[in-house]
């Protein structure tokens, strides 16, 4: 445990690092598209460590706390995953309300922006397109917290009304 | 105001546009996620630059080239134009329950055909400060765009590639200029008023818009300058797969202010567009007088296509007669908003 404590400490740091160091670097120098992109890729491979070793210490936990418990080794398997799946929908309910197809299928054409972020919430992307019969268009867009993956939804305004929409794979 | 002339009539060249539309453009709005909660939650994956949730950019980048020329017999030499025609890039600062807010615009315009960046031109379009008394009325400070026009100022909103002018003319009064607005508008209607500067004297614009039927937008614009007066009506009504409209705009110009140069003077427009859901097909028939008594009629094809919600392109044919001379233009066009 103090080893993980030390994993997690250390990267907390290193994105406390990177967070304060890029605006006084993007204000003392001009950072290269290599250099950039090369920041760019540390953090996402810092996102997915950080990922996989909060979901390992949800498990660590959750074993921990049922292993004294009077279960059998299924029944406590089957709470663990269970315990598991409701942190991430949590988690993932909290920063993608969207991410819920009960709520799309809420949506009809016709429904204002407004109606649309009622349900929805704010879109991750809000704007105009190039077609002359779409006037604004909503992008929902983030990855799925258990499984990494990245999942889109697109609304479609014209004149103040929904006219299509593009339901994410969740 | 923004002014420039073309290579034939010196007709004022500037873009001009219908203020409401470009609004609606140019209200890009972008969630940026930020670099903390991903941190913090690992979840959020999303690869946008941060900025801050006030702040958004957006622009678009236009190559469009032109093929025109006097194809009679014996006519004038054919013209090839184009390349880089303009990249426009623009920051909107609209903090959440602030009833202020700014915009600002570069535009860096192409001249022609360019190599390695030559020849290019910077300006700046819209920069105002805005505060918003309620979700009606606004006031406004600034380089702020003329309210004329059903033709837009920029690109990514105008169904062709020319404008309804004789030889690609613009025929408006108006672009951009330094001033004051007020403007008020509801689900029904709209009035604004913007006052400036010209010389030591007042130069004031007045529109009065109704939207009050669906799919219909019908929009009166006066103008009044020391160089110049306008009457600008337009209106554009949408029914299943088109769009038509149709224009009527008078300038009277001052002699002084006008020197050297034909600008329109009375001029009208109609314009029919198809969509077929992606594509679609505009066609534009304009024709009207000209300063010393020239008389001009043109006829235009534009078939386009929308590759996604940020490439557009569109083919032109343009046919237009000036004083009893012919003239054909062809154009191609693509433009990625962003």
């Amino acid at each position: 445990m103090k080893t993980k404590y030390n994993t997690h400490l250390f990267l907390f740091a290193l994105c406390g690092a990177v967070l304060t160091g890029a605006p006084t670097m993007s204000v003392a120098e001009a950072v290269t598209q290599g250099e950039f992109l090369a920041l760019q890729q540390r953090v996402e491979q810092l996102e997915a460590s950080l990922r996989t070793v909060k979901n390992t210490q949800v498990e660590a936990i959750a074993t921990e706390a049922f292993a004294s418990m009077p279960m059998t080794q299924k029944d406590k398997s089957s709470l663990i995953e269970n315990v598991v799946q409701t942190i991430q929908a949590r988690e993932e309910s909290a920063n993608y309300p969207w991410m819920d197809a009960s709520k799309w299928a809420n949506l009809s054409k016709g429904m204002s922006p407004e109606e649309v972020v009622g349900v929805l919430d704010q879109p991750t992307l809000n704007e105009p397109s190039m077609h002359k019969r779409v006037d604004l268009v909503y992008t929902y867009q983030g990855r799925r917290v258990a499984t990494a993956k990245k999942v889109t939804g697109i609304v479609r305004f014209y004149k103040g009304k929904v006219i299509e929409i593009e339901v994410p794979d969740v | 105001m923004e002014e420039a002339s073309n290579s034939t009539l010196q007709l004022c060249s500037v873009k001009q546009t219908n203020k409401q539309i470009n609004k609606i453009m140019k209200m890009k709005k972008e969630l940026l996620a930020s670099l903390t909660s991903a941190a913090l939650f690992g979840s959020v994956a999303n690869a946008e630059i941060p900025l801050t949730d006030d702040l958004s950019a957006y622009g678009y980048i236009d190559m469009a080239y032109t093929d025109g020329g006097d194809y009679t017999e014996g006519g004038a030499d054919e013209n090839l134009d184009g390349g880089f025609a303009e990249f426009e890039l623009g920051f909107s600062f609209a903090p959440e329950g602030s009833a202020w807010s700014a915009v600002a615009e570069l535009s860096f315009l192409g001249q022609g055909v360019t190599a390695a960046g030559e020849d290019i031109d910077t300006k700046a379009e819209t920069v105002t400060i805005t505060y918003a008394a309620s979700d009606a009325l606004s006031f406004t400070v600034g380089n702020i765009l003329s309210y004329q026009g059903f033709e837009t100022f920029d690109a990514t909103g105008l169904f062709q590639n020319s404008y309804q002018g004789a030889n690609n003319g613009v025929v408006y009064s108006a672009g951009y200029a330094y001033g004051a607005s007020a403007d008020y508008a509801t689900d029904d209607f709209a009035l604004g008023l913007w006052v400036g500067e010209v010389d030591d004297s007042a130069s004031v614009e007045f529109l009065a818009a109704y939207t009050g039927i669906e799919d219909l937008t019908v929009k009166f614009i006066y103008a009044d300058d020391p160089g110049y007066e306008t009457i600008n009506i337009w209106a554009s009504y949408d029914i299943a797969a088109f769009t038509f409209a149709a224009e009527y705009t008078s300038n009277e110009w001052d002699g002084t202010f006008t020197a050297g140069e034909e600008r329109a003077e009375d001029t009208y427009m109609a314009l029919a567009y198809y969509s077929f859901g992606k594509a679609g097909l505009t066609l534009r028939y304009s024709a009207g007088d000209v300063e010393n008594n020239i008389e001009y009629e043109k006829f235009t094809v534009s078939p386009s296509y929308a590759f996604s919600d940020n490439v557009f392109g569109l083919l032109e044919l343009s046919c237009e007669e000036v004083e009893g001379e012919d003239f054909t233009t062809l154009a191609a066009e693509l433009i990625y908003s962003f």
